[in-house]
């Protein structure tokens, strides 16, 4: 239990008739890099919210490091950054100055920290300047800045880069490898950037409609989900019988089978089924699942599952 | 803003008692008036006032009042602004008294074993309307007791002199006493109508020291600045 | 440094360092300026007949009379709107720039925030008005002179009347005495704009809904029909300062009016925190 981080219990979040999010459960454990994917009004930034202690559970509870966020908030956010949503900064101030103020209300403004994360973020050069001259992206930089001062142990950010160029994308990427590598923090990150979170993450939880519709390890997920494509004469026949072996499988655009990868089967045992059975197997090739083609499947499945109902 | 310049300070020094042999008349009574003051050139004093009034409401307040032939007068608050009782710090009273008043009566009465002259005037302008009475002794030709009655309000006022300079009767404290004097109505809005009008009594008391009479005083002290200059003489010359 | 101390200071910090901060400072040097120059050409139209019997001597303009006459003319209109400008901004515009998220999610309470902004607002109305008066003293003794300090009462909610001259040292103290007391008023103004901006994410609405209320208030105290509710009513207290101008000094009368204005601070104070305390932010 003292490696949960970050606990959210049946979570449920009413805006008068709307339900935002409807009893989400997740846990985030020490050193995890923690990806929350959903679409757009799924329940993720306010999820987010929550967890900052902005908006008030309708149900349920959120606790970090065992306290809970409302109730105990000081306690529950004294090791913890965050950048909900477009990061908010004082325009009339500096840089160094937004920082500083932030410090100040995170427990002590320590030049180091300061100075450290404006390196870290790439933005000593303008620190001095006002934020009403950042551009876009050095004012998403800046709100990561903020949210890695006093060295937290949780960092939670919700679309850490959006607004950010390719070169900027990839330097929060590694930031957030740094983090939880180097330094030990665990992340939890929304994003709608499913290669990033794939990159990045050690394990997702997908959204939708204020329901958790799957999440674990994303080596788990993509394991699980991974396909072997077999290049094998008779096609046909040889896809028949390995539908009756109780596979999922199919023909792919290029003629050879597609075959999903149970937990109980490896490819060794389909090429040697196969061969048993007199086919000839020319090749078997594994075809890397992308978090991308999990998340579109879930998002069909869940689909399929409402469609009915 | 002006001073109402009221009346004179009648500084009838040496009047030699003739004035008591001339017949009843005005021009008599103010010639009587006119020589008891004439060897005064000017002469500066200090005063200061005291009030208890329902209409003003003011700590004791002096003032250096410097006073030239013909007709200068000049009061200098030494706080910058103050209230006095009307027709107490006069320049020349005869002059005066021809500007504002009309003279309507002279009687010679006696006020104790002193012969006096009772002259009755009628204001000319606004600032002097009502009804009028000055008493002036004969002997010395210096105003003793004056009232002012506007038909609402009264007002009397008595003076005391002593000899300045071993030889100039100057007066060293007026007293005048107010009756049936008014506060300006206002609206309360707590009782939602106008409060009653607020009358009764009142007094002044005005003392006068350090005379300092024919030294001579430059024009340039009754130049009164421009309203609101910035620059008020606190430190008189003299 | 306790927290809610450190919190001040960063508030007075961001108010000293935003423009609006500085637009009711040069208002109220503005309007001093004006009203020096208007009492330059000569004393203004108060109202009421002189005084029978008496006369008067040297000018009652001064740096006094014009930090009198200051207030007198500005403590029910341009004193609150210009207060209201930053005390209707503290919260609201956070809630709009997206800052307030980003200061909710550190580890202070909201009561903590609630409060420092609110003593922040208090500093900044005292502050305000008294160098609204300082401002109209300064330049009245520049141009104008220095002197006793003389007053014309009409006779308001202390009933007094008349002319009030008191010597220059005590005239400054009373003047003291007024200006504190009408920031204890324009904060009364002040909080009701600070309580719509706990709600709102646009400061224009928490500064008309204040400046509505009070001109609400000065209206219905004109109407006989809302006599019953009129001590009730903050705008009905606002000009006891003037009590302080008069002898003896109805202290009882400004000590009720005191608590009054006090009351509507605390309550609108109170009000705010419960909202703030319970709301979703979602800006």
């Amino acid at each position: 239990m003292d490696d949960i981080v970050l606990e959210v219990r049946e979570f449920k979040k009413r805006f008068g008739a709307i339900k935002a999010v409807d009893g989400l459960d997740l846990e985030v454990r020490r050193g995890d890099i923690f990806g929350f994917l959903g679409p757009n009004g799924a329940g993720k930034s306010t999820t987010i919210r929550a967890m900052a202690g902005l908006v008030r559970p309708s149900n349920g509870e959120i606790r970090i490091f065992g306290h809970d966020v409302w109730r105990d908030r000081k306690k529950a956010l004294s090791r913890v950054g965050m950048l909900v949503e477009s990061p908010g900064l004082y325009r009339y101030l500096t840089g160094r100055q937004n920082l500083e103020m932030f410090a100040e209300l995170s427990g002590g403004k320590h030049a180091d920290d300061i100075k450290r994360a404006l390196e870290i973020t790439g933005l000593t050069d303008r620190a001095d300047d006002k934020v009403k001259n950042y551009s876009h992206g050095m004012k998403q930089r800046l709100g990561l800045a903020q949210a890695i001062l006093c060295q937290p142990e949780l960092v939670i950010l919700d679309e850490p880069t959006d607004g950010l160029d390719p070169q900027g994308m990839k330097e929060v990427r590694e930031l957030i490898k740094n983090l939880a590598g180097e330094c030990g923090i665990t992340v939890f990150l929304s994003s709608h950037l499913l290669h990033e979170v794939e990159q990045v993450c050690t394990k997702v939880a997908v959204i939708h409609k204020g329901q958790k519709l799957a999440d674990g390890k994303v080596s788990d997920i993509l394991t699980k989900r991974s396909r072997i494509k077999i290049t094998i004469d008779r096609t046909k026949d040889a896809l028949t019988a390995i539908k009756e072996k109780g596979l999922s499988a199919d023909i792919s655009d290029d003629g050879c089978i597609s075959v999903q990868i149970e937990p109980n089967s490896d490819a060794a045992e389909i090429n040697s089924f196969l061969v048993e059975k007199g086919f000839r197997v020319s090749a078997v090739i594994p075809e890397k699942t992308s978090l991308e083609e999990f998340y579109f499947s879930i998002m069909g499945e869940y689909s399929g599952k409402a469609d009915k109902a | 803003m002006k001073a109402a310049r009221i009346g004179i300070l009648l500084l009838c020094l040496t009047c030699t008692g003739w004035c008591a042999q001339k017949p009843d008349s005005a021009e008599a009574a103010l010639r009587c008036i006119e020589r008891g003051y004439a060897s005064v050139k000017d002469y500066k004093v200090e005063i200061q006032v005291s009030v208890e009034s329902p209409q003003v409401h003011m700590p004791n307040a002096k003032a250096v009042v410097y006073f030239k032939r013909p007709d200068k007068l000049r009061v200098i608050p030494k706080e910058g602004f103050m209230m006095m009782p009307s027709y107490a710090v006069m320049g020349d009273p005869v002059g005066f008294i021809r500007k504002n008043f009309s003279i309507i009566g002279v009687k010679s009465a006696k006020l104790g074993a002193e012969p006096v002259y009772i002259l009755s005037m009628v204001g000319k302008t606004m600032q002097s309307a009502g009804k009028f009475e000055i008493v002036v002794e004969k002997r010395r030709g210096l105003i003793v007791s004056g009232s002012a009655n506007d038909g609402a309000s009264k007002l009397t006022a008595k003076w005391e002199y002593k000899q300045s300079d071993g030889k100039f009767w100057m007066p060293i404290k007026i007293t005048v006493k107010m009756e049936g004097l008014v506060a300006p109505q206002a609206f309360d809005p707590k009782e939602m109508k106008m409060n009653p009008p607020k009358t009764g009594t009142g007094t002044a008391i005005v003392t006068f020291t350090n005379y300092r009479i024919n030294r001579g005083i430059p024009d340039s002290i009754f130049v009164e600045k421009k309203q609101g200059d910035g620059r008020r003489d606190l430190k008189p010359v003299g | 440094m306790n927290i809610v101390a450190k919190q001040i200071k960063l508030e007075i910090f961001k108010l000293s360092r935003r423009g609006r901060s500085y637009l009711g400072l040069t208002a109220m040097l503005g309007l001093a300026g004006l009203i020096v120059l208007g009492l330059a050409q000569g004393p203004p139209q108060i109202g009421g007949a002189s005084p029978q019997g008496f006369a008067t001597a040297g000018s009652f303009l001064n740096g006094g009379f014009a930090a009198w006459f200051m207030l007198r003319v500005t403590l029910l209109f341009f004193l609150p709107l210009f207060t209201c400008v930053v005390t209707g901004d503290m919260i609201s515009s956070e809630s709009a720039d997206g800052t307030l998220r980003t200061l909710l999610s550190k580890p202070v309470s909201r009561e903590s925030v609630y409060c420092a902004k609110y003593i922040a607002s208090i500093i900044y109305t005292a502050a305000l008005t008294l160098f609204m008066g300082t401002a109209a003293y300064i330049i009245g003794s520049i141009f104008l002179g220095r002197g006793s300090l003389t007053t014309f009462q009409a006779g308001t909610i202390i009933g007094a009347q008349g002319i009030y001259i008191f010597p220059e040292t005590e005239g400054i103290m009373r003047l003291i005495g007024a200006y504190m007391f009408a920031a204890l008023a324009v904060l009364s103004v002040g909080s009701i704009a600070f309580f719509i901006s706990s709600m709102v994410s646009n400061s224009l609405g928490a500064i008309g809904g204040a400046m509505l209320t009070l001109i609400a208030f000065q209206i219905m105290g004109m109407f006989e029909f809302f006599k019953p509710i009129n001590s009730f009513l903050f705008t009905a207290h606002m000009e006891s300062w003037s009590g302080l101008f008069v002898s003896p000094i109805p202290w009882g009368q400004i000590f009720k009016s005191a608590c009054t204005l006090c009351a509507y601070s605390a309550g609108f104070f109170t009000l705010g925190l419960i909202v703030f305390r319970r709301r979703d932010i979602l800006s």
